[in-house]
């Protein structure tokens, strides 16, 4: 439990830098329209209930763990064709699906192990793949934006 | 004739039916209208394509027709854009055309119709238009949602400078929609009310990434956007050329120019293509600036190549014509025309994808009449021989078959210096090089190119070598410091590394021989290491010949020669350098040498004579007359040269250096020697010299190693054909004067009310950055006045002071006089060079003191003196100055009484002398009680109850004379004195000293005068049981208490009743002479006491 708990402060600790990379990177009107371009606006989010038994948190970490994963992957990819000269992004965003996939296997572990849950439905973000660039940006500074709210819940859930 | 009139006339009549026939057969199908009008929408490239056939054609018909086409936005009324396009029509043909948008067709519904018109001479009668085909309406989008934004175009392209559209479609209702590109705000043009259209012209390119064109609903969460991907503008390759180097292989090279690659993915960088037009053969590049291009078995002389360069916008294209080996002639020009339409289809500009509106251009850039052969670097470098000063290298070019003429291009570099060859060979090339330097490293390079049609140079190829050893080619330039001691000399040699030119190796040892000169073929070798740069040598005779040669791994360089001798240190030395006659006085027998030869001839006549008698000599040129010599007198042309009497002359450095020049000596010189150290640092400097042919007179030491405010030392040696050095003149000096580096320490001595004096002298000139050339003394100004001598002067801080230059820097004392007495002065002592003054400091005051107080001083100091020794002498000698001066029994012959009784004539008196009384006991009947004097201490009860006896017996030594004498005890003594039993008398160490005057010796004399007579008769009776009066006492009063002030005194007399016991210190002997007469003069008084 406790390597859960470290992964989730450590992605909390750098998902404000990793926001901050994101977005200054997309160039204008981003960094002065946060609001409008970046609000956590992602639809089919799992939901994630901070007063909610430790099972109940546990299985819901999970599907978000797997959609961030999923939807992080997508963003990278993005990112890669669309700012390749952008490498410290890259890497943060590298290191932040990384961290995300051992959060996942954790979760996964304690599920099965304590509470005998070898299976949890998960749903995953949407493809980005045939948007238009500008969709591209908006959606993946949408999603860090959700990402860096819903994992400072999960941090102090945990 | 006629048959072929008929026949022609025939063939008239026959054609002119056809035509006729056929324009009835058009003019029955028309009119030829544009039907089944298609369009099609291709929105990324916002382009709409047209299709449309022309019915009423007669089958395999082909008429030259023109179609106008008119194209209208948002309503058929609103015509945007009318064209023809000409054509060939066939029959069942589809006529395709298409037009590009410069609004994004999302944004706008557009309407198109087309009509035709026959252009064809042959069918002049159709020559009018057709009507329009009915307005065919292009929709792209749909109506967006209620919450919808759309920014068109999506993801868009275009090149630096570009013009471009951007609109927006939003849902119904939605109102203050702006955009925004780069951050500003752009007007929009509405289209309708939910559509507006931007136009951004000149677009710049900002980064590789895109820019945003962003729109948003103000206050609300409806936004969206788009990215402009401005793309550079692709340039024209450059420096597009083609070679060989083993007719293998063409490489054509060129200069991409900037790169036009974005960092998404819809364009890459820009792809070049090759294309050879005689061979038609295309090759499509893997570099982006090189193409290889592979030669045939049979190669082909002439080549015709373009490069085409092109990304996603648009081609560029260059041109090249060459011959490879340029045997044949210059083709410059022979191909355009009939290549040209070929290149157009193939490197199109940008409307290559329509090219029946666009224009074709093809113009070559260059028709290269050079050979194209570019023979690799030169290999098999090696050399034949390598030498001390020659070598020879030899090497061979890339075999080309024969074929070719190379001209080989050789440099040589070694010694910063670079000489060039040109050497025309075939395969095998060779070049000697001579005159080089011994143990050299050099650098051999060589390219080669075609010698009959250059074309390029090959590669350098680089070979090294170094030329061998030689022996040194100078000798070294050594100098020396010789200290003479009692006849023998310390030599220090100094010398310096040869140059590597001189050299001709590395140095490996200097070898120093010495010779004695009185002991010839007397020689000492020394072998010094390379790395050494000075050798000490010491002699028991300083005449000595010193060699020093400078040695590598071949031999050693020439000997570089100098005679030491004794006078070389601090000796005397006098040169001739004319015949003449000198008169010297030698202390002992001297010897002249010439130089260092052993032509030693003894001085005439000086041998066994006196040694101070003068003696004449003839002398030739440079004879040197070593010391000791005593004195001597030279009568011409005689040359004195002495260290400590040469004068130093002082000079200034400049820019360039110390320039330093000297008179010129008039024979016998074979050089000079400038040589110069650090000052006050002769033992630990770097000594530093500079030799000089005898033509000098002048030279300018110039080096890094001066450095501002150091002070230098020169001297300058003249060197004898003998190579003897001697001091010719000396100079000090620095390279730049600074400011005093500190002020001198000013003490003020001598104040007086006047005046006071400052001194420095413990300040030293020579330890500052410059030659001090005076001080100047500051005086805080008062009143803004200055003293006279004074002037006024403005120093860093603004404020007005007095200054007094002195210009003399070995007067280190200044008298500030014409002063007030008891005034404040505030004065500053500054050194100064010609680089200025020393650093500010802080006035240091000074008061001058009260006019009187010196006289104060001489009155009041004396006086204290006197005083002091007074007390002190009469504390010493108190006991003698109070006997002397107020004794407590004052001696009668000396009393003031005495001479008062004199004066009144009282012949009858007489003095009672202590000696004539013989006391006996006296025995105490009643006691009162009293105090002991001095101490205010009472006498204890039992001390008072105690009847004390004091038995008064004269001793053989104090008893002076017969008589009885009475005694009686005092009580007033202590109980110790009364206890020490009878016979015993306290002595003077039993009693402290007392001196008690009540009353001085005037007054006395005076109630004397007055009470002489009464007084004893007016003592009050009864208080004491024994009254006793003194002679001092009954002098005073009658007064009890008076008592214990008035110590008793000695009594000597028995007639009155007086106490024994006295201090020592007032005991006296009465003086003999008198004794007689006292006892008798005493004799009547007793009465007056109980």
């Amino acid at each position: 439990m406790s390597q859960i708990r470290n992964q989730l402060l450590q992605l909390n600790g750098s998902a404000d830098a990793l926001f901050i990379l994101y977005y200054t990177a997309q160039g204008e009107p981003f960094p002065n329209n946060l609001d409008k371009l970046c609000a956590p606006n992602v639809t089919d989010f799992p939901p994630f209930h901070a007063n909610g038994t430790e099972k109940a948190r546990l299985v819901e970490l999970y599907r978000v763990a797997a959609y961030l994963g999923t939807a992080l992957g997508n963003v990278t990819r993005d990112q890669k064709l669309l700012n390749p000269q952008a490498l410290s992004l890259h890497s943060k965003l590298n290191s932040t699906a990384d961290t995300l996939r051992g959060l996942l296997s954790n979760v996964l572990c304690r599920l099965c192990g304590k509470y005998h849950v070898a299976r949890v439905d998960v749903t995953y973000g949407p493809d980005t793949s045939g948007k238009d660039v500008f969709q591209k940006k908006k959606l993946g500074c949408q999603l860090l934006g959700k990402y860096k709210q819903v994992v400072g819940v999960a941090a102090q859930a945990f | 004739m006629a048959l072929f009139a008929v026949f022609q006339t025939t063939f008239l009549l026959v054609w002119l039916s056809s035509r006729t026939y056929q324009s009835e057969v058009l003019a029955g199908h028309l009119p030829l209208t544009p039907e089944s009008l298609n369009i099609s929408i291709n929105s990324e490239l916002q382009r709409l394509h047209l299709q449309w056939t022309v019915h009423n054609l007669p089958r395999h018909q082909e008429l030259k027709m023109v179609f106008q086409i008119e194209i209208s936005r948002m309503n058929t009324s609103n015509v945007i854009w009318v064209g023809n396009y000409s054509t060939t029509v066939k029959w069942d043909q589809v006529q395709r055309w298409s037009w590009e948008s410069e609004l994004p067709l999302e944004c706008a519904t557009h309407f198109v119709r087309i009509r035709s018109v026959v252009d064809d001479a042959t069918f002049p009668g159709l020559s009018f238009w057709s009507s329009w085909s009915s307005w065919e309406k292009v929709h792209v989008l749909d109506p967006p949602g209620p919450n919808s934004l759309l920014i068109f175009p999506v993801d868009k392209l275009v090149e630096e400078g570009a013009n471009i559209t951007i609109c927006y479609v939003s849902g119904v209702n939605k109102k203050n929609i702006s955009c925004y590109f780069h951050n500003n705000l752009v007007p929009g043009e509405k289209l309708s009310p939910n559509a507006s259209a931007f136009k951004l012209n000149n677009v710049p390119f900002t980064s590789a990434t895109g820019t945003n064109f962003f729109c948003g609903v103000e206050n609300g969460d409806l936004q969206n956007g788009t990215v402009l991907l401005v793309s550079k503008i692709l340039e024209e390759p450059k420096d597009f050329s083609c070679e060989t180097r083993d007719f293998q292989t063409l490489k054509c090279t060129w200069d991409p120019g900037v790169d036009t690659r974005l960092s998404w993915i819809k364009q890459l960088f820009q792809n070049y293509t090759l294309f050879e037009s005689f061979s038609r053969e295309k090759e499509h590049c893997e570099h982006n600036n090189s193409c290889n291009w592979p030669i045939h078995q049979h190669p082909q002389e002439t080549y015709n190549f373009t490069l085409t360069a092109a990304n996603s916008i648009r081609k560029r294209s260059v041109n090249i014509v060459f011959n490879l080996t340029h045997r044949g002639e210059t083709s410059e020009g022979a191909h355009c025309g009939h290549e040209c339409n070929f290149i157009c289809t193939l490197c199109g500009e940008p409307d290559v994808e329509t090219p029946r509106l666009g224009f074709c251009r093809f113009s070559p850039k260059e028709i290269n009449t050079r050979g194209h052969v570019h023979p690799k670097a030169p290999d098999d470098v090696h050399f034949e021989y390598i030498r001390a000063t020659e070598a020879r290298m030899i090497w061979k070019v890339h075999n080309l078959g024969n074929l070719f003429t190379h001209l080989c291009h050789v440099q040589l570099e070694g010694e910063g210096k670079v000489i060039q060859h040109n050497v025309s060979i075939k395969v095998d090339g060779k070049e000697s090089f001579r005159d080089l330097t011994p143990a050299t490293e050099y650098v051999a390079r060589m390219r080669c190119a075609n010698a009959d049609h250059f074309w390029k140079w090959s590669e350098w190829t680089v070979r090294n070598f170094t030329t061998v050893e030689a022996a040194p080619s100078v000798a070294p330039d050594v100098w020396r410091k010789v200290k003479s001691e009692n006849g023998s000399c310390n030599v220090t040699l100094f010398w310096k590394p040869l140059s590597k030119f001189h050299a001709n190796g590395k140095i490996r040892f200097y070898n120093v021989t010495t010779e004695n000169l009185d002991k010839p073929f007397e020689l000492q070798l020394y072998t010094i290491a390379a790395s050494a740069n000075r050798t000490e040598l010491a002699f028991e005779q300083c005449s000595h010949q010193i060699r020093v040669t400078a040695n590598n791994n071949v031999g050693a360089s020439p000997a570089s020669v100098m005679v030491v001798t004794r006078d070389s240190g601090n000796g005397v030395t006098f040169t001739v350098f004319s015949k003449m006659s000198v008169f010297i006085t030698c202390e002992e027998p001297m010897n002249i040498s010439r130089g260092h030869k052993e032509s030693r001839p003894h001085l005439s006549g000086a041998q066994g004579s006196d040694k101070n008698e003068p003696q004449r000599l003839e002398l030739s040129p440079h004879h040197r007359l070593p010391a000791p010599v005593l004195s001597a007198q030279v009568r011409l042309g005689l040359r004195k040269s002495r260290r400590e009497e040469a004068d130093e002359e002082r000079i200034r450095g400049t820019a360039d250096g110390f320039i330093l020049s000297w008179k010129p000596q008039p024979r016998g010189i074979t050089g000079y020697v400038v040589e110069w150290c650090q000052r006050r640092q002769l033992q630990l400097c770097d000594l530093q010299w500079e030799t000089l042919g005898p033509n000098y007179t002048r030279t300018v030491i110039s080096t890094d190693t001066f450095r501002p405010g150091v002070r230098y030392d020169f001297a300058i040696y003249g060197i004898t054909t003998e190579r003897i050095a001697y001091l010719l003149e000396k100079r000090t000096g620095y390279s730049q004067e600074l400011a005093p580096s500190d002020n001198p320490q000013v003490q003020v001595t001598n104040l007086t009310s006047r005046s006071f004096n400052l001194s420095w002298e413990n300040y030293s000139t020579e330890s500052q950055p410059g030659f001090i050339q005076g001080y100047h003394v500051y005086l805080k100004a008062k009143a803004g006045q200055c003293h006279p001598g004074f002037e006024k002067a403005v120093l860093s801080d603004s404020l007005v002071y007095c200054k007094h230059n002195i210009s003399d820097p070995e007067q280190k004392t200044f008298i500030v006089g014409n002063l007030q007495p008891e005034s404040s002065f505030e004065f500053f002592v500054k050194s100064y060079t010609s680089a200025g003054e020393g650093p500010n400091g802080t006035f240091k005051k000074v008061r001058t003191t009260d006019e009187h107080s010196h006289m104060l001083v001489r009155i009041i100091v004396p006086m204290t003196l006197c005083v002091l020794i007074i007390v002190v002498m009469c504390c010493w000698k108190s006991q003698w100055v109070k006997e002397k001066c107020l004794p407590d029994i004052p001696d009668p012959y000396k009393s003031s009484i005495l001479s008062l009784i004199n004066s009144k004539e009282n012949l009858h008196l007489t003095i009672m002398n202590v000696k004539d009384c013989i006391p006996d006991a006296l025995e105490v009947t009643e006691v009162t009680r009293t105090q002991f004097p001095g101490t205010g201490k009472p006498l204890t009860e039992s001390e008072l109850t105690k009847p004390a006896y004091l038995y008064l017996l004269p001793t053989e030594k104090d008893y002076s004379g017969p008589g009885p004498c009475i005694c009686f005890e005092n009580l007033t003594y202590n109980q110790s004195a009364s206890n020490s039993g009878p016979g015993r008398v306290p002595g003077p160490q039993d009693l402290p000293c007392r001196l008690g005057l009540s009353t001085s010796p005037d007054n006395l004399q005076k109630m004397i005068e007055i009470n002489y007579t009464n007084s004893l008769g007016e003592i009050p009776a009864g208080e004491t049981s024994l009254n006793y009066v003194s002679q001092l006492a009954s002098l005073v009063s009658g007064d009890k208490d008076s008592l214990p002030t008035n110590p008793p005194e000695p009594a000597h007399c028995s007639e009155y009743k007086m106490q024994m016991a006295m201090p020592s210190c007032l005991a006296s002997p009465p003086p003999r002479e008198s004794s007689s007469l006292s006892s008798v003069t005493l004799s009547g008084q007793g009465e007056y006491y109980h």
